[in-house]
Formats: C-alpha cells, structure tokens, sequence
C-alpha cells in the first residue's frame, strides 16, 4: 500500500464521498424525472438501496479481512475485519430504518414481513450483533480474533442462504407473491442517479472505515505505551 | 483412516460419559415434553394446526439449546480441550466426534418428542415429510451448534452467548423443517435444507480449528 | 408538503443524522486519546507535569524512612540531584544534594 494512500486515503475518501453524496441527492431531487407509479415517495429508493448494499460491502470486506486473519494469522487484521463490521451494521440499522420509512410510504406499515430485503437485513442485525456479543465476553487475543473472524465469514454465507430461506418462507407465510417495490424498470438517468449515490456511500464508507480504523489503532498504541512507561 | 478411528473414538467417549452421567438427555427430554404442554396452554383455541408445527419446531430448537450449552462444558471446565487439541489428531475431529454425539442425543430426545406432539396435538401433522424435515434439520442444528458451542464455551458468559449465537443461524433451518411439515410441497424445503447442511458442515468442519487453536 | 414528502425526508434526515451522531462520538474519542497522550507524554519526561486525575496520589518520593541510619555509598552520594558527583568542584555536586530533596526533581526539566 502506497504511503500516499495510508496518509491521505481517508481524506480523499471523504472529499469524494461528500461531491458524490452532495451531487447524488441534488441530482436524485432537482433533475431526475419522478417515477411514474410511485412519484414522489421513489426519491427514498436514492437512499435506501445504497445504504442496503453498502451494509452487504461493509459485511463482505469483513468476512474478506477475517479470512485474510486466518490465512495469514497477522494480528492487524483482527482490527480491521472487525471495524469493517462495526460500519456494516452501521449501514444495516440504517438500511432497517429506511426501509422501515419506505415501508410506512408505500404500504402504510412500518414493517412487513414480506419485505424480503428488510427481513434480512433484521436477520444480519441479530446476527452481527451477536458478533459483538461474543468479541466483548471473550478475553482480547488470538483465540477472540480467530473465533470473531469465524463468525465474520460464517456471516456472508448466511447471507445467500438467508434469501434463499426468506423466499421460501415468502411462499410459506403469504401465498399471494409480493409486492414488487423497485418498478419495473428505471430509465437510464434514474440508474445514472442511483449510481452516483451508491458510488457516494460506498466511499463514505470507506472514509468512516479509514478513520475508525485509525481510531482504534491508535487507542491500542495508546494502550501499549501506557503499558510500557508505566 | 486413523481419523475416523480418532472421530469414532471421541464420539464413544461422549456417549460413554452421557450413559454414565445420565444429565443432559434426560433434562432435555423433559424440557422438550413440558415445552409441548406450555405451547398448549399458550396457543388459543382456534389456532391453526400449522401453527403448533411452528411452536415443536421452536421447542426442538430450544431443546438442542439446552443440550449444545452442556456439549463443551465438561472439556473448557477441566481443561480438557486443551488436551485434546494437543492430543496428535486432526481437530476437525474433534468437531465431528462431538457433533456425532449431539446429533445422537437430539435424535434420541425427537423419537420421544414426535410423539408426544403426535399425541398433544394433531398427530397427522407428522408425515414422512416433516420427519424426514426433522433428520436433516437436526444435521444442521448438530454442525453449526457444535462449532458456535465451542466459541461460546471459551467466553465468559457462555449461558448467554450461545443462543445469541445460535438463534439467528438457524432460521433458515426452521423455514426448512416447517415448511417440510406443512405445505403440500415439501420437496423444495427438503432440498433447502440439504443445501444447508451441505454448505454449514463443510464451512464449520473447515474452521473448528480457528475456533479451539490460537 | 405532502406525507410522501414528508417521510422522505425524514429518511434523509436520519441519514444525516446518523452520520453526525458518528463524528460527535468519534471527536470524543479523539479527544480522549489526545488527553491520553498529553498523560503519555508527561509520564515518559519523568512524572513531571500533572499527575494524572485518574491515578492515587504518588506517595512524595522523600527519604525513605530510616536512611539516616543507614549508610550511603560514595558512587551514590549525588544520587537524585541529578548530578553524578563526579565534579565537586562544580555548583551542584554533592554538597549540593543537601540543599534539595533528592528523589524529587525538578518539574519535569530533565529525567532523573
């Protein structure tokens, strides 16, 4: 890794995350053209969506960082599969309150079983929460690192599997298929749009990320110096 | 070869110490019976008959709790896991002789847990399907919960943490074994259910000596 | 303003204020290690500075009780003045430890 990316990555990360997110939402309610069916209750899709696929990058990044962990065993890694978590579920909560506000706009509740995506990410939250559950009952070292970077990568495979039992359900719970939410289908400047603003959160992401992990690095050399002087 | 000698052996051991002992299946079997009865008394009278699959499939889940919590205890409390990860085996056996062993236990609690349901409640509810949901369910409970009873034997608050852990792995698991109990087509909740057991026993088999190693 | 639009932006609202919830707690934790490191720093010239709220009261570093009696080395006379008594000739050699406490130094001019 270049030194020009460890100094000044979180910076430029957050620099572009502001252009893109402060551009992306201008674009997503000046100048895009209002759905047809849902009007104007369709902005939040702008929102919401990237904040859900954020989460599910925040969440793969971790699980990417845990195997690393395991295949390298170096210790850095530990922090930072954990930090990448710590964002995810950031986005997640977020994504289960967008989603809940969508929810109340376009079906009057705020919340639905049949909303797939919804009903998933509430299954993460439990699960990554249980994550952290486990990193603060166990003693900090390798074995905490190890078993956290298990459960990370035991995480991204429930993901899919989690769908695919969420569909099944689908049919198990509510026979009549499900709303289709995201219309069928999106002119090109609304795709252009969402891609701004997907490409926005990813970097804001990546900037929190950045700084998190910064943050944590330095309590931990903190920490080592108080041990050494004292 | 030596390793499903090594398996075999680990799994003898355990039941061994379950026949002596006679705790955890007993208590289980009693946990899941009286379960049953509470689910009774906590179901209103026109319920669907669906619904009472739900609550066995929860008491199954609860139960396996309850067995999974005991499943480490004895090795973290008297330091034998130390022992055994030193001992010249590979430790995915280790995972796969006490997941053999749960897997025992559970079948033996379900043979008197079916029919209780049977008899408490609609009893035509247990098909070939729902039983045939039941085994391979109990594949995933046994693999998965062995592996997340191992990382929450090492914390501090092991009572609490494993059905945290525990809980949300497993619901594709109930999707699977209530929907092989109750729809007309079992055969795609069924399959689901396979592929479960087939991606979670390889991903825990593969990663159980992260978890007992540093 | 209609409902529709109304909870649209409440969900960018939130969005925003999420992500400025993130930086208030994450400038306390800056601060906090920034206090940290001034304490680090302090400690490492010697106990110089404030002492740190958190720590007890360090017992002041005096003539242990019953040093009188016993007697002191002549490589260790200068001990705790900062000198190494080597140079009696100069200001502050070991007729100088009389006139301070030793084991006391300075505020955190130089290390003991």
């Amino acid at each position: 890794m270049s030194t020009w990316s460890r100094n000044n990555g979180a910076l430029a990360l957050s620099a572009a995350a502001t252009c893109l997110l402060v551009g992306g939402t201008a674009l997503a309610f000046l100048w895009v053209p209002q759905d047809a069916d849902q009007g104007f209750s369709q902005k939040i899709f702008y929102l919401h969506v990237p904040v859900a696929l954020t989460a599910y990058a925040c969440f793969a990044w971790g699980a990417w960082k845990a195997w690393r962990l395991l295949s390298r065993r170096q210790d850095r890694y530990d922090l930072e599969s954990y930090t990448a978590v710590h964002m995810g579920i950031i986005f997640g909560v977020l994504t289960l309150v967008t989603g809940s506000i969508w929810a109340k706009i376009s079906w009057g509740v705020w919340w639905t079983w049949s909303e797939r995506q919804l009903v998933l990410f509430l299954i993460l939250f439990l699960f990554y929460s249980a994550y952290f559950m486990l990193r603060y009952s166990v003693a900090p070292g390798p074995a905490r690192a190890n078993m956290s970077a298990v459960y990370a990568l035991f995480g991204v495979v429930l993901i899919p599997v989690s769908f695919l039992a969420i569909r099944l359900a689908g049919t198990l719970l509510h026979p009549n298929p499900v709303i289709n939410r995201d219309g069928p289908q999106m002119s090109a400047s609304m795709f252009g749009v969402f891609c701004v603003c997907l490409a926005g959160m990813l970097a804001l992401a990546a900037a929190l990320y950045r700084t998190e992990l910064t943050g944590k690095r330095l309590d931990a050399r903190l920490r080592e110096l108080r041990e050494l002087l004292a | 070869m030596s390793y499903l000698v090594d398996v075999a052996t680990l799994a003898r051991k355990d039941l061994r110490l379950e026949l002596r002992a006679r705790d955890t299946v007993p208590a289980m079997l009693l946990f899941v019976v009286s379960a049953l009865v509470i689910f009774h008394f906590a179901l209103p009278e026109e319920s669907s008959g669906p619904a009472a699959v739900g609550l066995l499939w929860i008491a199954i889940l609860f139960t396996a709790l309850l067995g999974l919590g005991r499943a480490f205890m004895a090795e973290r409390e008297q330091g034998l896991l130390d022992g055994l990860v030193l001992a010249p085996c590979d430790r995915s056996a280790i995972w796969l002789g006490k997941t053999l062993s749960t897997l025992v236990f559970l079948l033996l609690v379900e043979a008197i847990a079916l029919p209780a349901f049977a008899l408490f409640f609609d009893g035509s509810r247990i098909g070939p399907a729902a039983i045939a949901g039941v085994l391979l369910a109990d594949l995933g409970i046994a693999t998965v919960g062995t592996l997340l009873a191992a990382m929450a034997s090492a914390s501090r608050a092991r009572e609490l943490l494993l059905p945290l852990l525990f809980l949300p792995v497993v619901i594709p698991l109930l999707v699977g074994g209530v929907g092989a109990a109750v729809e007309p087509d079992p055969a795609r909740y069924l399959g689901f259910l396979g592929l479960y057991d087939l991606i979670f026993a390889i991903l825990s088999w593969a990663s159980f000596e992260y978890v007992v190693t540093e | 303003m209609t409902s529709a639009e109304k909870y649209v932006t409440a969900a960018y609202l939130v969005f925003l204020a999420v992500v400025l919830v993130y930086v208030v707690i994450f400038a306390t934790k800056v601060s906090r290690l920034d206090r940290e490191l001034a304490e680090l720093t302090a400690l490492a010239k010697g106990t110089g500075g404030r002492q740190p709220a958190a720590k007890p009261p360090v017992r002041e570093c005096g003539p242990v009780e019953g040093a009188a009696e016993r007697p002191v080395r002549e490589a260790d006379q200068g001990k705790g003045s900062g000198e190494t008594g080597r140079f009696p000739q100069l200001p502050g050699g070991p007729g100088a430890t009389s006139a301070r406490q030793p084991g006391n130094s300075p505020e955190g001019e130089r290390l003991g």
